[in-house]
């Protein structure tokens, strides 16, 4: 039984620069599962990274949301237009409901503080009487979750490594049982091993709490391992979205296609990969046809004319596909 | 051809800039208008008369700000003062400069002993005020001459500015082009000329203004103390007059004598504020485009 | 003759953060770099790679061994010779921004060095040869490039622009430090295969640099593969050899953890890594014996007392006291 926990639509976002605008978000609409893991791969320029923002209202000038609507299904059966909440109201739905956890790069942790009085930050901002015995009680639980020692919770943050860091920020961002989690390049800074230890965790997190993830990275190695519908963008768009087994056998997308073939990885046939040749475009100066077009061998073939009205919606390729590849019927195979 | 190519749109970038920002037009607008006067102004205007039948009036048709207590006009005097005046604060701003810039890249540069020996140097300049350590060179060093009082007024404002540079320098000297130039074998000199100046030259400018606009507060406020044998129509040699001889803040007719060149400060103060606001973004090929 | 060769190279620093302790960054390294080779040094983060990486371009002097250049040491070599050596050996950074200056055009940061070193006799020689060489590897119309600042252009376009300015003074060898990790990964191979299109048609050997072992087998196919761990070479073998059947008990769980993208290539899915603990030790408090041995699942007494050499293992040298077993 799926029901949707969170629907975005038609949500647009602007960065006004010198009086000249950039949308880096088109007209983005998906729609996400409640327990369900949500992937979004997508290169620099792709505006994967402003979409989270978006829906977590953290975008800030000059950067503005210029249209669309974030509707989040609460577990009891409410629905809110995120958008439209102000921000102290949207603060409630914060680590409540909607958590965050960015790459390890960027310092989330106060330098100043230890590891458990940011748990207890966190609980008292939204419960101002709660006990510091049962946060702390909690905080032990999800740490061990993580695998981390209990030592952890006096430390300061610069005392901890980048992993130590990473997996001390997805247990702080448990704490107040959220519903859905944003994880944007998670493990991007990390070392291989490192990371293949935060995957793990993450899946078995997200199986005990059944708690909805969604994954934003540019890697594509590991994505797959670990969402179950994958959305892919590009120039502020999405161009496929659909189950990640599909995307990857059978994409209807020349980016996806592409972007599938450029990965080396250690048991491929190596002759066999290919980089997409061109560049992501200025979104400040967008070709007047599809955003791939200058990239897409099919267009350079002649086979498809690149018209950009056409570009404007997605299609349905297959029974859970849809792709914004209006001649995908012509460039793949059924 | 190509290079001068890249100059002059350089040029038209810096000021379309400048004047893109309001508060930097106007800065820069009032920096050229007393750039002007104080260059073109001596060439254009009468010579200056004493009337003492006309003297301390109030402005009027014939002498826009009124006349001092010889007859002479005030409006005059402050043209021709404003040439001194600018002189010697480009004077105080380009020594200071030179010394902070040769203190701190070479500090920054050379690290260890030289770094710690010029630095102690640095902080003992630094720490004393600087103000009052003026005033007693200049009663010790009496002089008039323009480039003599700039040296001596730059001589206690380039510490905090050595400092500076010397921060920017040491986080540029791990920078990973200056790496880069030095594995491509490019000398400790041509490091400094390209690499390590064309990204502090922002930083020099903005401090080059404020520089002069402190030399100039620095210069009129030892001629109002009487401290600095300057002849002539400085603009603090006015002020002192105005108050000494003249009574000017006791409420006397004279108070445009005293009002005139003290509002020039002012003005010269807020247009060089102005002016270096627009100044580190004109000059920064990112903040550019 | 090597063209490169790192004898018994230890680099030790004074630890930051705490004063009086020593960072052993590199200990006991020994390689040769034929010209015309590939060899990839893979490591985690901490493990001395960029560090070795220094060391052949002179940037971090040797604590102790020797770094020679066509047989002879770097610290004994004349005037002459050196300038010589440095324009032979050449770099490319990981932050293409940050190795470019970004107050100057690209045309003024690149016709620097060919002024100086007088490769080229002055502005509009240096301006044909620039042009030339950005069209080979790509960037056309060069004019469009070399008049940009870095800020103006992309992460990939300034990747291959540091390509250009390291093949610019024709080096004998490229250490190039994960230079394709902050790149676009669409367009990562590209890059890639610019730089082994250098190595054919130059001759021009690469000491690639990485934590990613997809892009090291891409580049070094025909090439060696280095392995290091908390400053110590570990494995070094020709690269398919290694990674069919690593020997190393470290290079066995690194090439587990690697995630595979194409799920038909992935084979069972590894349940547990084969590592006994999670977290590598700190370099200034490393363990005794072998480095790795805490984290090993194969570790016995000797390998906490004993830390064991490189040697030869199936036409490679490993450092463990146990390979044959495992």
């Amino acid at each position: 039984m799926t029901k949707p926990i969170l629907e975005i639509k038609n949500l647009s976002v602007d960065f006004v620069l010198h009086d000249r605008k950039l949308r880096a978000c088109d007209d983005v609409s998906l729609t996400i599962n409640r327990g369900e893991i949500v992937g979004i791969i997508g290169e620099s320029g792709s505006g994967k990274t402003t979409l989270a923002s978006g829906i977590l209202n953290l975008i800030k000038a000059p950067g503005r949301i210029a249209a669309g609507e974030v509707i989040y299904h609460t577990r009891e059966g409410k629905s809110v237009d995120l958008r439209k909440l102000k921000e102290d109201e949207f603060a409630k739905y914060r680590w409540t409901n909607l958590t965050s956890v960015f790459q390890a790069a960027q310092n989330v942790l106060n330098p100043s503080l230890r590891v458990k009085e940011h748990f207890l930050e966190t609980v008292r901002a939204h419960d101002p009487k709660a006990k510091e015995s049962d946060v702390l009680t909690k905080a032990r639980e999800l740490l061990s979750q993580v695998r981390l020692e209990e030592r952890v919770l006096d430390c300061y943050p610069h005392q901890l490594s980048g992993g130590m860091k990473q997996r001390t920020i997805i247990a702080l961002s448990l704490i107040l049982n959220p519903d859905i989690i944003f994880l944007d390049e998670p493990t991007t800074a990390l070392d291989v091993i490192t990371q293949w230890y935060i995957i793990d965790i993450l899946k078995k997190i997200q199986k005990e709490f059944g708690l909805t993830m969604v994954f934003l990275t540019h890697d594509v190695s590991i994505i797959g391992s670990v969402v179950d519908r994958l959305a892919v963008m590009y120039a502020g768009q999405v161009v496929e979205f659909g189950p990640v087994m599909d995307l990857f056998k059978r994409p209807t997308h020349p980016y996806t296609a592409g972007l599938m073939n450029a990965i080396p990885s250690l048991r491929d046939d190596v002759t066999h990969r290919k980089a997409i040749p061109g560049h992501p475009p200025d979104l400040m100066a967008l070709p007047d046809a599809c955003r791939f077009s200058p990239r897409c061998a099919h267009f350079a073939s002649g086979v498809c004319a690149g018209d950009r009205a056409k570009t404007d919606m997605l299609y349905a390729s297959r029974p859970e596909q849809l792709t914004r590849c209006y001649s995908w019927e012509k460039v793949f195979k059924p | 051809m190509k290079k001068n190519r890249s100059t002059a749109s350089g040029f038209r970038a810096f000021f379309s800039v400048i004047w893109r920002n309001p508060l930097s037009r106007i800065g820069f607008l009032i920096l050229l208008a007393f750039i002007l006067m104080a260059v073109l102004g001596p060439f254009f205007i009468p010579t200056l008369k004493s009337n003492y039948a006309a003297r301390l009036a109030p402005p009027s048709a014939e002498h826009w700000l009124g006349t001092d207590m010889a007859g002479k006009d005030i409006l005059l005097q402050l043209i021709l003062g404003s040439r001194d005046v600018l002189l010697v604060a480009a004077y105080a701003a380009s020594f200071a400069i030179m010394f902070a810039c040769v203190v701190g890249i070479v500090s920054g540069l050379q690290g260890g002993a030289v770094d710690e020996a010029l630095m102690l140097f640095t902080n003992v300049i630094l720490t004393t005020p600087s103000f009052p350590m003026t005033m007693i060179l200049s009663m010790v060093i009496r002089t008039s001459n323009p480039l003599a009082f700039g040296l001596l007024l730059s001589l206690w404002s380039w510490a905090g500015l050595a400092k500076a540079i010397r921060s920017q320098v040491l986080s540029l000297k791990h920078r990973e082009f200056i790496e880069a130039s030095r594995i491509m074998g490019i000398s400790k000199v041509n490091i400094i000329l390209y690499d390590v100046l064309p990204n502090i030259v922002s930083y020099i400018a903005v401090n080059f203004i404020s520089i002069m606009k402190n030399s100039i507060t620095a210069s009129v406020g030892l001629m109002v103390l009487g401290l600095v044998p300057f002849k002539g129509n400085h603009w603090g040699v006015m002020i002192n007059v105005a108050i000494s001889q003249t009574g000017a803040l006791l409420g006397s007719g004279s108070v445009t004598y005293f009002l005139a060149p003290v509002v020039c400060l002012m003005l010269f103060q807020l247009g060089s504020y102005f002016f270096a606001t627009g100044l580190d973004e004109a000059l920064n090929p990112r903040l550019r485009s | 003759m090597s063209l490169m060769e790192l004898k018994d190279v230890s680099v030790t620093f004074d630890a930051e953060q705490r004063k009086g302790q020593k960072v052993r960054a590199l200990v006991g390294l020994n390689l040769k770099i034929e010209p015309g080779e590939i060899v990839a040094v893979v490591g985690e983060s901490g493990c001395g790679k960029t560090t070795l990486g220094k060391v052949l371009v002179d940037i971090y002097q040797p604590t102790e061994g020797q770094a020679l250049y066509n047989g002879k040491d770097l610290r004994s070599l004349t005037k002459e010779e050196y300038r010589k050596y440095r324009l032979g050996v050449q770099m490319i950074h990981q932050d293409s921004y940050a190795a470019l200056n970004p107050n100057r055009t690209i045309f003024q940061s690149l016709s620097l060095p060919l002024l100086q070193h007088k490769l080229v006799k002055n502005k509009d020689e240096a301006w044909g040869l620039l042009s030339e060489l950005f069209e080979e590897i790509g960037l056309n119309p060069a004019r469009l490039f070399l008049e940009k600042y870095p800020h103006q252009l992309s992460g990939g376009q300034r990747q291959r622009i540091l390509l250009a300015r390291a093949l610019s003074v024709r080096p004998s060898l490229i250490v190039a430090d994960e230079p394709v990790s902050m790149v676009d990964v669409s367009l990562r191979i590209s890059l890639l295969d610019l730089m082994a299109r250098a190595n054919k048609k130059y001759g021009i050997s690469f000491v690639y640099i990485t934590h990613d072992l997809g892009t090291a087998r891409y580049i070094a196919q025909h090439g060696r593969i280095a392995v290091m761990y908390l400053g110590r070479m570990v494995e070094l073998n020709q690269i398919q050899a290694a990674l069919d059947k690593p020997a190393h008990p470290y290079f066995h769980a690194l090439i587990a953890a690697v995630p595979e993208a194409d799920p038909t290539l992935r084979g069972g899915k590894i349940a547990q890594l084969p590592l006994k603990s999670f977290d590598m030790p700190s370099v200034i408090n490393a363990p005794p014996g072998c480095k790795f041995h805490p984290r090993c699942p194969y570790a016995n007494e000797r390998c906490g007392t004993e830390e064991p050499k490189l040697r030869e293992f199936r036409g490679g040298l490993v450092a463990c006291h146990l390979v044959e077993t495992i």
